[in-house]
């Protein structure tokens, strides 16, 4: 990304979600984005799959300008679990089923893929809308990857878990990245995940990059006070 | 035929003005607020009235097809202002679309229902404009209740038409469940009135024509085929509103808009 801006709102009352973004991820890593509520974290994500636009500046997904992608060749390859994944009100296996419809391609194992995330398979044939939560994550996570993308792209994904659902989810993600090359970016508020996986870290304060780095030595040394008091003063809520 | 229809004169008019008297009344004596709102529709009803009155009795003299096309126009230009207006803030280009889709509608239906079912190969005001005018009508209800409720369905379900883009549903894939609730939802009212017509109550069209003096079973069978082409005219247009319409909630580049 460079000098990404986004505003919504008519000229008179426009409000800025982000300013000035300069950004550059390196393929198969993790980079946590992490900040305050209503700093820009989700604002940040929804470019790079291209769900909104940037008022200014210039996205560059997988070595092309994101405007040249054709929109579904983009989702695809950059896939995106939101915070809160709704799932058809269908069984398990038809939602899985479900990118693979969209994307006219035939390829993708519902069975691999809820095993993947740590399911077993005769949830194929549950009801979605029996799940708990965080199963209705994992099968939502299961989706996502299951066109096999470059890019995975997750907005809060243990928002709404408890910690040890949580933590199972987290390491479903790890066990996912050692089988197949995967760019994980993900908006967090839980600072110790981005411990756990390692990577790299972005911190918004207010619309702007504050800073950026190895995750482990960012939370360790941060570089400046207002990073320092958001990384050291706690977690934040969601945004 | 039964005797012509009692007029109503000058005096009967006036008389009128007695239950209007006593609704506002009440209105006061109950503190219910509704003296303005009452006095205002019933002047817009006067003058509504009067006019059309006026302009369809001066039609109705002409016996031309020029006449009738243009009193057709007229009605189908303000419809789609009303409807237009009503969801107007929804999404731009709303006008032409409104009107482009009644216009539609009501032509076929006043087509098929007066050259095929009736066979009127004249250009009798009498038929051609009340038809018109209710299939019009109904359809410009239907097509504005199908755009609101694509609308607030949209608002409503952001997440879940979000979910689909993100998987590579395009605008269209990703908002069929709400374009299907939002045509089912505008033909409610219709299908509704065909289930408990003749039995709660009798129908505009019928009622009038009773009073016009023709037989009940073919006032009756009448009414039976204005309630078809209402559902034919409502179906046309809450589909034709909501396909034109739920691309205008969404950017080139597959994004949902805000707001």
């Amino acid at each position: 990304m460079r000098g990404v801006d986004r505003a919504v709102g008519q000229d008179g009352n426009a409000k800025r979600l982000l300013t000035g973004i300069d950004l550059t991820i390196a393929r198969n890593t993790i980079t946590h984005i992490v900040g305050p509520s209503g700093s820009g974290k989700s604002s940040l994500l929804r470019l790079i799959n291209r769900l909104d636009e940037p008022t200014s500046g210039t996205i560059e997904v997988l070595g092309k300008p994101s405007r040249d992608w054709p929109v579904r060749e983009l989702r695809r390859r950059v896939a995106m679990v939101l915070q809160e994944p709704s799932l058809l009100d269908r069984t398990v296996e038809e939602n899985l089923r479900l990118p693979g419809v969209l994307h006219g391609l035939d390829n993708g194992d519902p069975r691999a893929a809820v095993e993947q995330v740590g399911l077993s398979a005769d949830m194929l044939k549950r009801a979605a809308d029996q799940l708990s939560v965080g199963q209705k994550q994992r099968v939502a996570l299961a989706r996502a990857i299951i066109t096999k993308p470059d890019v995975l792209l997750l907005d809060e994904p243990t928002s709404a878990l408890d910690p040890r659902t949580a933590e199972e989810l987290l390491d479903q993600l790890i066990a996912i990245r050692q089988q197949r090359e995967l760019t994980i970016i993900m908006v967090t508020h839980r600072l110790e995940e981005a411990r756990r996986l390692g990577g790299q870290m972005v911190v918004m304060i207010d619309g702007t990059l504050a800073a950026s780095g190895e995750a482990a030595a960012l939370l360790d040394d941060p570089p400046n006070g207002v990073v320092r008091q958001f990384l050291i003063g706690g977690d934040d809520e969601t945004d | 035929m039964m005797k012509p229809i009692e007029p109503l004169g000058t005096l009967s008019i006036l008389l009128l003005l007695v239950p209007i008297a006593i609704v506002c009344s009440l209105s006061v004596a109950l503190k219910l607020g509704q003296v303005r709102r009452v006095s205002i529709a019933t002047a817009r009803s006067v003058v509504q009235l009067l006019a059309v009155g006026l302009i369809i009795g001066w039609v109705f003299d002409r016996q031309t097809w020029w006449w009738v096309a243009g009193l057709l126009l007229v009605m189908l230009l303000v419809a789609g202002f009303t409807a237009s207006g009503q969801a107007g803030k929804h999404a731009k280009g709303l006008l032409w679309i409104m009107t482009l889709v009644l216009g539609g509608s009501t032509a076929l239906g006043l087509i098929y229902f007066t050259q095929v079912v009736v066979g009127i190969h004249e250009a009798d005001p009498r038929y051609w404009i009340p038809l018109g005018g209710m299939m019009l009508g109904n359809a410009m209800t239907a097509a504005t209740l199908s755009v609101e409720r694509i609308a607030s369905d949209l608002s409503r379900s952001r997440g879940d038409v979000e979910t689909m883009l993100v998987l590579g549903a395009s605008p269209w894939q990703a908002t069929q469940p709400i374009v299907r609730q939002a045509i089912g939802a505008a033909l409610t009212p219709t299908i509704n009135a065909m289930m408990i017509v003749g039995i709660v109550k009798l129908p505009g069209m019928m009622s009038g024509q009773l009073l016009g003096g023709t037989e009940p079973f073919q006032a009756a069978m009448y009414q039976l085929m204005i309630l078809i082409a209402i559902l034919f005219c409502d179906t046309l247009a809450a589909t034709g509103a909501a396909i034109l319409i739920y691309r205008r909630f969404f950017t080139r580049a597959w994004q949902l808009k805000r707001g």
